[in-house]
């Protein structure tokens, strides 16, 4: 196992951040957390890197006690990669210098070798005397990226490490960062408070809500599979409906619009165009109760002048709310 | 929890230096508790009630007095505009780099007995002198001298304030000055009260001016049973009082924050100021004219007139001596206190809890205490040191007593807050994940600090080193008390000249004092503006 936290408590002050937290990852996997601001995210990574101690709990690293009641290892000697929202990097050292900068004690022709390895693997060529005021974003979340690779951890951490890139570049690093650990067998805990960036880059994923680990799931799970209504609305629009007595979560695109035979008619409520389609507000009444669903409706759909609409859920698809936090 | 192995040895570190920096504070304590004796009966009966009430009049004095320059020139420059406006509101803080002790000098000089102000008075047929060297004129020196304080606290509280909630109390239909009085002047509240706080030390701790003017109050007091009675016991019982008296201050500040402690979000918009015209911009010329006027403008030009005319006589290899003894001393201190400052500000970077808090408060302490007090405390300190050396390690003479390393100390423990201040604050300007950067690359706090801080910070830290080195360099009870023997400095001899009734001769060192005072001023205007 690469990383284990075994019930790890945090308060500052009299403020309870962590409770009671449980996290296993091994070999190669990529967890994301995620949560709303001052959910504890980050102080999950900071408990990790060494940089804060919980109150209580275990931590460990590589098969060894990093933390507990009586161990305490420093961040220089866990050898765990760190990743910050805003780089850190050293302003006063050249691209080449911060990256070489944790094998500063190994032989020179060693360091360029690996400096220039890792230029290369982020596709930072060229760039080696720039000072970091020098260099645009992107750029410097590469060199962020090569400096912590450099020292060859078996676990990346990043908080946040992608909110200050635009959206388009965003998407590009992140897949090329997912590609660059997977293919070095790195394990990686990304945080962050943007869902989609979640489900694209996961092997698992961690909701956290007030210090508390409300689910940890694949990322398939836990969009499927929400325990509880807010998860389920962290992960985009869904619909709940009882069904049985059991409690169904129904993403908009599980609906399917059939003017004909639906299963159910539905008063049409607020209609917003989103370009590629419709967005739908629809009201019904299901075994005795009343819903309101939002779905999605083919841009070339004439809504105009309609009252009502017909529509299927698709119950195969559809999934039953599980109150387990772990799927 | 178990500490790790470097934790220990930086708390060790922060630990051993902030109980040697507070050593002879604690020092003053115990020999105050102790203190007996026929000297500390003869003074209690005789003239300690004098000191008392007349330290206690002089801090109401100053208080009136800095109040009403410092809130009024901050509010006039604040919230209105006039001509000029703005040349006032950066020449309103030059007043800072006068000290007060050299400021009184002047003030005798040109308002003395034998000045040409008076002679003058003489010619048109005012014959009845007013005794200049009195309490009043003490009073407005010191205001004059320490004014600045609340004028650029209260300054920077009114435009923070004034430019979030001015313009909201002005649409719920309050008067501009209605506004300005009932939400902006309570509002800084504390900003008031936190600069009087520090005039209020200051004028504690004033020696040079309140002996000048033959005012005994309890700085003078100290000075006079230690050097007139050589008795640590009595000086340190009245340093304690003056201890006390500190404490009550900084009690009532805290008391005067109350819940009052709101931070509001600054409003980027600039403060729309009323123009004045007429009858009201010739008040707030008069008004801001005095501090200006009587707290730079006059000293600087009879500073620099006199430095002048005795140059000649007095650029000598005893003035450059003067300029050494006081760089050494300076120096090193700086030094040594930039250095500790560091230690001290980085183990609470690396290790931010409750302790390290904590005992950064601590080792601050000296900058409240009065010069003198602290080093009556240094003297016990390195007396019983030195006594310990002789009785059982078999010394001949003493090691540490009368060198300047007993005015080194001194000026670390009473400066080292203004460079752990600094410090601290160049610390949190660079956040704390640079730090965190290079631990989780492997190095280890030292190293951190080494190759990555000190470098990045290398320019901060001079400005500290010199921030400090002005502080000292104008120091002068503890230096008067502290040198060692004939050891001369640049406001030692400035004092020396002048209560030798050669005030115009002593021009030349206060003149080199202004000019390196000037030099931080000169750095931070533009972040002022």
């Amino acid at each position: 196992m690469i990383l284990s936290l075994k019930n790890i408590s945090k308060s500052f002050e009299k403020t309870e951040v962590l409770k009671n937290i449980n996290i296993d990852l091994k070999e190669g996997e990529i967890l994301t957390i995620l949560g709303s601001s001052g959910s504890g995210k980050s102080t999950i990574l900071n408990l990790i890197a060494g940089f804060e101690k919980p109150d209580f709990g275990e931590i460990s690293i590589y098969d060894k006690v990093a933390s507990s009641k009586d161990v305490f290892m420093e961040p220089h000697k866990r050898n765990v990669g760190f990743v910050f929202q805003n780089y850190a990097l050293f302003p006063h050292l050249n691209v080449f210098k911060n990256i070489s900068f944790g094998i500063s004690n190994q032989d020179v022709n060693r360091q360029k070798l690996i400096v220039n390895k890792m230029m290369k693997l982020t596709g930072l060529d060229g760039l080696e005397k720039r000072y970091p005021h020098e260099l645009s974003g992107g750029q410097q979340q590469r060199v962020a990226l090569a400096r912590t690779l450099a020292t060859d951890p078996k676990l990346i951490l990043f908080d946040e490490a992608f909110s200050n890139v635009d959206s388009v570049l965003k998407s590009k690093i992140e897949k090329e960062l997912v590609e660059i650990i997977k293919d070095n067998g790195i394990s990686a805990i990304f945080v962050t408070h943007d869902s989609k960036e979640a489900l694209s880059i996961s092997d698992k994923i961690a909701y956290l809500e007030n210090g508390d680990i409300k689910q940890l799931s694949s990322a398939n799970g836990i969009y499927n599979c929400p325990c509880s209504k807010s998860v389920g609305e962290f992960f985009g629009k869904a619909n709940f409906i009882e069904k049985s007595g059991e409690t169904y979560c129904i993403r908009p695109e599980e609906c399917k619009i059939n003017e004909e035979l639906g299963e159910i008619k539905a008063n049409i409520g607020r209609v917003s165009y989103l370009g590629e389609r419709y967005e739908v507000e629809l009201f019904f009444d299901y075994e005795n109760k009343n819903y309101m669903f939002i779905v999605y409706v083919n841009k070339h759909y004439d809504l105009a002048n309609k009252e009502y609409i017909n529509f299927d859920i698709d119950w195969e698809q559809a999934n039953i709310m599980k109150q387990e936090r772990q799927i | 929890m178990k500490l790790s192995g470097s934790n220990v040895t930086w708390l060790s570190l922060t630990t051993g230096l902030t109980s040697l920096v507070i050593l002879p504070i604690a020092l003053i304590v115990i020999y105050a508790l102790g203190a007996d004796g026929e000297t500390l009966r003869h003074i209690k009966e005789t003239v300690l009630l004098d000191y008392v009430s007349n330290t206690v009049l002089l801090l109401f004095y100053v208080s009136i007095a800095s109040l009403i320059f410092g809130v009024g020139s901050a509010f006039l420059v604040t919230f209105y505009e006039f001509k000029f406006s703005k040349v006032y509101s950066i020449g309103l803080i030059l007043p800072f780099v006068i000290p007060s002790y050299i400021l009184g000098f002047i003030y005798s000089d040109v308002f003395g007995y034998f000045s040409y102000f008076h002679l003058f008075l003489m010619n048109i047929g005012v014959n009845n002198y007013f005794n200049i060297l009195n309490f009043n004129t003490v009073s407005v020196v010191l205001a004059l001298a320490l004014y600045p304080y609340i004028y650029l606290i209260v300054r920077a509280s009114f435009l923070k304030n004034a430019n979030t909630l001015l313009n909201p109390a002005l649409t719920l239909g309050m008067s501009r000055t209605k506004a300005l009085l009932r939400v902006v002047l309570p509002l800084s509240r504390v900003a008031i009260f936190g600069g009087l706080s520090l005039v209020l030390m200051e004028t504690i701790s004033e020696y040079g001016v309140v002996s000048y003017y033959g005012i005994n109050t309890l700085s003078t007091a100290i000075f006079s049973t230690w050097f007139g009675m050589g008795d640590s016991g009595s000086a340190a019982y009245i340093s304690s009082i003056a201890m006390i008296f500190i404490l009550v201050i900084i009690i009532i500040e805290k008391f005067s924050q109350g819940k009052a402690r709101y931070t509001l979000e600054s409003s980027s918009a600039p403060l729309k100021k009323i123009k004045l015209k007429g009858i009201k911009a010739l008040f707030a010329y008069i008004f801001l004219s005095i501090p200006l006027f009587f707290g730079f403008i006059l000293p600087f030009v009879w500073i620099v007139i006199y430095s002048f005319a005795y140059a000649k006589d007095s650029l000598d290899m005893s003035f450059f001596s003067v300029i050494l003894n006081s760089f050494i001393a300076s120096g090193f201190a700086s030094f040594v206190i930039v250095v500790i400052a560091i230690i001290l500000a980085y183990t609470y970077r690396i290790i931010p809890n409750f302790y390290t808090k904590y005992i950064n408060k601590f080792a601050t302490l000296g900058y409240s205490m009065p010069g003198a007090v602290i080093a009556i405390g240094i003297i016990i300190l390195f007396g019983d040191f030195d006594n310990l050396l002789i009785e059982y390690f078999g010394f001949e003479k003493l090691l540490l007593s009368g060198t300047i390393f007993a005015l080194v100390f001194g000026y670390i423990v009473r400066f080292l807050a203004v460079g752990l201040n600094s410090v601290l604050s160049s610390f949190e300007k660079i956040g704390s994940n640079i730090n965190r950067a290079s631990r989780s690359l492997g190095k280890n706090p030292f190293k951190t600090l080494l190759h990555v801080e000190l470098p990045i910070l290398k320019n901060s830290f001079s400005m500290t080193f010199l921030l400090v080195f002005i502080d000292t360099i104008k120091e002068l009870p503890l230096t008067l008390i502290l040198r060692p023997f004939n050891y001369e400095t640049l406001a030692t001899k400035t004092y020396e000249l002048a209560i030798n009734e050669m005030v115009q001769e002593s021009a030349i060192y206060a003149f080199c004092i202004i000019l390196m005072c000037l030099i931080p001023i000169l750095f931070s205007l533009k972040a002022y503006k």
